[in-house]
């Protein structure tokens, strides 16, 4: 690929933590082009995971949220245009066009706009009172109506519904979440996790209900009622997180390859090769479930963007790390790292209430899930990325440190030798 | 614009862990737990291990901790923004509120200059003692070091202390290969 000319116009589609992380890079990679980021929200690019967290409840300083200070993108000379929905990609004349204000041209573009919250598909979806949990705004709408709410209905058990039923029953409501599969955490993590993760929180006094199927909201005297196959749960506030879907109607449309995403290569690059695309959006070929996969992380949008950046700067640097995630409920902090999906043996160190887990796939370390043990986490992480592995037997003896198997990285050492 | 730099005299230098002590009395560091290490040449901890033969003995220290880098490698990877780099004076700053404990800055730093928690992973780093800086205080380490071997101040002004002793003595700084633009300048023994 062509580097980039410092003349060419650099436009970052979307506000979130990849086209954050893209502008930062280019900076950093002697970049001095213009540089556009679009959003279609108001807001500078934002961090979205303590929208289910502390800032749900008001613990969390505001401007903690943002990436950046406002004056960062002054000093980097990046443009922000916010509030600008974009409709079409215009590829045959290179300009994204909005859909109010001028064509926004490019030379180079990065599509990172993310997913939207998947719609509840029911009768009465719509009512107030129901929420969806994705952007700011929405969190913010449903602060407003916490005040009032004693009894708090979470449609969906996974990292966000749980995370906000744990914000939630420990501000002193009354907290019951409804999922549709056979346990918690169903797509994201495996059973002994999701086990420990709803004892955690049936301990609180969340009340989960698992194989449950909504099938209509109603609303009744002033409050709400969850409608399932066999039981009705009355709520003042309903939330409704069900995961997301990829914002890739727009490279559809302009005729990019999609796959439940827009796909890409392991340097984030699509099928044109002016455009890269990052983050939730971004769809790359997995040749272990050889399909193409998004992965809904942070550290994806991160190095999916830097290596768009780097690409652009004239160094490519695929991106081929252990995807990792971390949710945090109540105390506790679970983080996982690679993956279990075809794990033929999963080995556990540590007890019910603090573990680690280590999963395996024809005797090769695939991933890994640790509660409240993070030594163990950045262990597995380095060996997942670093050429050692780790044996199934290691993993089995307690006494085998892990920070022995994949030591850290050794401190820069005495450049050269003092001499008097 | 101001940008903070350690600079220590490796001459003076005579490894007693003054400096770590008075770190972690300042800034209530756990045990097991560090921000500050005084390391011998081998980059262990400080031990009597001089060379050569008596009574031509010779032995120095590394007293090290965060090296506020100009593009600090940790600031580069950290998802949340816990680390970032202060604008008004170059000190690379820790919101351990932020802080999720993924220690993608453990993985990126050159120096070894962070320790995290246990059970929450949460990281803690030299803070450049900042708290005493605002109360127009030197750093803990400095204000106790008995042989007055470690100085800060402003590299970015001719006129302090520090860039004077940049400028009268053989220095160099550690990993500077690195191209991190590191911050604490060692004046050579």
């Amino acid at each position: 690929m062509t580097p980039l000319g410092h003349r060419d116009q650099v436009v970052l589609l979307g506000a979130g933590q990849a086209s954050a992380q893209a502008a930062d890079q280019l900076r950093r990679s002697g970049f001095s082009g213009p540089i556009t980021l679009v959003g279609d929200e108001p807001h500078p690019p934002y961090q979205r995971p303590p929208l289910s967290k502390a800032y749900l409840v008001g613990a969390h300083n505001p401007d903690w949220l943002y990436y950046r200070p406002a004056q960062f993108w002054a000093q980097r000379a990046v443009t922000l245009r916010l509030g600008t929905p974009v409709e079409a990609i215009d590829r045959a004349a290179g300009v994204l066009r909005a859909e109010c204000g001028s064509p926004i041209p490019f030379d180079r573009l990065l599509i990172a706009t993310g997913g939207r919250a998947r719609p509840l598909a029911v009768a009465g979806a719509n009512l107030p009172g129901v929420h969806r949990l994705r952007t700011i705004d929405d969190v913010d709408g449903i602060r407003s109506g916490l005040d009032h709410a004693r009894d708090i209905v979470i449609i969906g058990g996974g990292f966000i519904g749980l995370e906000t039923a744990a914000m939630l029953i420990s501000s002193g409501r009354q907290v019951t979440v409804l999922e549709a599969g056979p346990r918690v955490l169903g797509r994201v993590a495996p059973p002994e996790v999701s086990s420990a993760m709803a004892a955690i929180h049936a301990e609180r006094g969340v009340d989960i209900r698992t194989s449950v199927t909504v099938t209509a909201i109603e609303a009744s005297s002033g409050r709400l009622a969850v409608i399932t196959g066999d039981a009705i749960f009355p709520a003042d506030l309903v939330i409704v997180g069900i995961g997301i879907t990829p914002e890739d109607d727009l490279a559809r449309e302009a005729g990019l390859a999609t796959d439940n995403g827009v796909v890409v290569d392991d340097l984030a690059c699509t099928s044109d090769p002016r455009i890269h695309a990052a983050g939730d959006c971004a769809a790359v070929f997995d040749p272990g479930a050889q399909a193409y996969r998004r992965r809904e992380t942070v550290h994806n949008a991160i190095e999916q963007a830097r290596a768009a950046a780097l690409a652009w700067a004239g160094t490519s640097q695929p991106y081929r790390q252990a995807p990792w995630v971390w949710s945090d409920q109540y105390s506790h902090r679970l983080q996982s790292v690679g993956g279990s999906e075809g794990a033929d043996r999963s080995v556990l160190r540590g007890d019910q209430r603090r573990f680690s887990l280590f999963h395996f796939k024809s005797e090769q370390l695939i991933g890994a899930d640790t509660l409240d043990r993070p030594d163990d986490f950045a262990a597995a992480r380095r060996l997942l990325n670093g050429p050692r592995g780790m044996a199934v037997a290691s993993a089995i003896d307690s006494g085998v440190a892990l920070s022995a198997l994949a030591p850290r990285q050794p401190m820069a050492k005495f450049e050269r030798p003092f001499s008097a | 614009m101001t940008r903070m730099a350690f600079v220590i005299d490796l001459k003076r230098c005579i490894g007693c862990d003054t400096c770590a002590v008075g770190c972690k009395m300042e800034n209530d560091v756990p045990a097991s737990r560090h921000r500050l290490k005084v390391l011998d040449p081998l980059n262990e901890p400080a031990l009597e291990r001089p060379t050569g033969a008596y009574p031509e003995l010779k032995q120095h220290w590394l007293p090290t901790m965060c090296h506020h880098c100009d593009d600090a490698p940790c600031v580069a990877v950290c998802p949340t923004r816990a680390l970032w780099k202060r604008d008004e004076d170059g000190i690379v700053v820790l919101d351990k509120d932020r802080c999720i404990g993924c220690r993608r800055c453990e993985e990126a730093c050159p120096y070894d200059a962070l320790s995290f928690d246990a059970v929450t992973g949460i990281a803690d780093k030299c803070s450049f003692c900042d708290h005493r800086l605002a109360e127009g205080k030197e750093p803990m380490c400095q204000a106790v070091c008995p042989t007055r071997a470690i100085h800060s101040g402003d590299i970015d002004d001719p006129e302090s202390a520090v860039s004077r002793l940049v400028a009268e003595r053989d220095t160099y700084r550690l990993g500077e290969s690195s191209g991190a633009g590191p911050q604490i300048h060692y004046l050579k023994p």
